[in-house]
């Protein structure tokens, strides 16, 4: 009995550190992406700028609401309300990333939204070329709305399951690691398999709504946390039928009209 | 009253963003879920076939409705 808990406690905090790693890193390539197109296009100061005041306010926004809630709000509907939230964004991930998957969807490509935002930025005059608003605004609204997805899923996986330090300690790292590749491979971040980490993502997201919406209302999973590895295994082979069915050629059938001639 | 009506739908934009919510189900099915589980809580062995079935279901529904769609069409 020990040990099935045991056993239980690990893979939640596996399953828990994948999901919050894999979806702050394709927010985070999404924000670099934004953040070296306006550093290279109009003005590195600015657009550090712009990172920095963003950053500082995510934290601010982090430890004024996020982490009184955890503390305050009873667990259950902490649960539940988390769940909700990771059901809406797991589903919609999950949506996309399987319609891209089976090529029903243009793949996310980071060199197109460079390109688009350099060219974008490019038509504006800048008045200021030591500091430039263009540069700053870009690169502030990229890390902002992009940061606060990261704080959510942060805030909502490590909460809920009393593992807000090891959520933090994971999206750390996927910031780390986005860095590490944006300094060094600057305008190569399309390499990073970014629908391949959506679908894992979305189905994590999808498998933990289900599961929190399900222990907030007072449901007792089988296995209890283990019961996110039946969930994950349910949702994943479903993408995996999914993108499957989607990539099967369409054959057109012949009209009526057509098949009297 | 015109900058309150900008300011409220630029904040729900923001929030629809955020949650990368862009097509109805997506909202319907995660209620769906929400009220089933509140409602099924007792009746643990159906609940954990129920829940998951009902959020498939909603994410089929949204690749059914967008699975014509051709990139660069």
């Amino acid at each position: 009995m020990m040990m099935l808990a045991a056993a239980s406690g690990s893979t939640s905090t596996v399953a828990l550190a994948i999901a919050v790693f894999g979806a702050s890193a394709v927010e985070m390539v999404e924000a670099l992406t934004l953040v070296i197109a306006a550093g290279s296009a109009r003005s590195w100061r600015s657009a550090l700028e712009g990172t920095a005041v963003a950053i500082v306010l995510l934290a601010v926004v982090t430890a004024a609401v996020g982490l009184p809630l955890a503390h305050y709000l009873p667990i259950d509907a902490l649960r539940a309300a988390v769940g909700f939230l990771l059901l809406l964004m797991g589903i919609s991930w999950l949506r996309k990333a399987i319609l891209r998957g089976g090529g029903r969807l243009a793949k996310h490509d980071e060199d197109a939204i460079f390109a688009r935002t350099v060219d974008k930025m490019g038509k504006q005059a800048a008045r200021d070329r030591r500091r430039d608003p263009v540069a700053f605004t870009v690169a502030f609204k990229g890390v902002m709305l992009e940061g606060f997805e990261v704080v959510l899923i942060v805030i909502s996986l490590g909460s809920s399951s009393g593992r807000l330090g090891l959520a933090a300690a994971a999206a750390g790292a996927a910031a780390v690691t986005v860095g590490g590749v944006g300094v060094l491979a600057a305008r190569q971040l399309s390499e990073v398999p970014e629908n391949s980490l959506k679908t894992i993502v979305g189905v994590m997201l999808t498998s933990f709504g289900t599961f929190w919406i399900g222990e907030g209302a007072g449901v007792r999973w089988p296995g209890s946390d283990l019961a996110l590895l039946g969930l994950i295994a349910f949702f994943g082979v479903a993408t995996a039928v999914a993108v499957g069915l989607l990539r099967r050629p369409v054959v057109a059938k012949p009209s009526a009209e057509a098949s009297l001639r | 009253m015109s900058s309150i009506r900008r300011a409220s739908a630029a904040t729900a934009h923001f929030v629809l963003d955020l949650l990368a919510i862009d097509t109805p189900e997506v909202i319907v099915t995660t209620c769906t879920v929400l009220v089933l589980a509140l409602l099924l809580h007792r009746e643990t062995a159906l609940a954990v076939v129920v829940l998951p079935v009902v959020a498939l279901v909603g994410l089929s529904v949204g690749i059914w409705r967008e699975r014509g769609n051709q990139p660069g069409a």
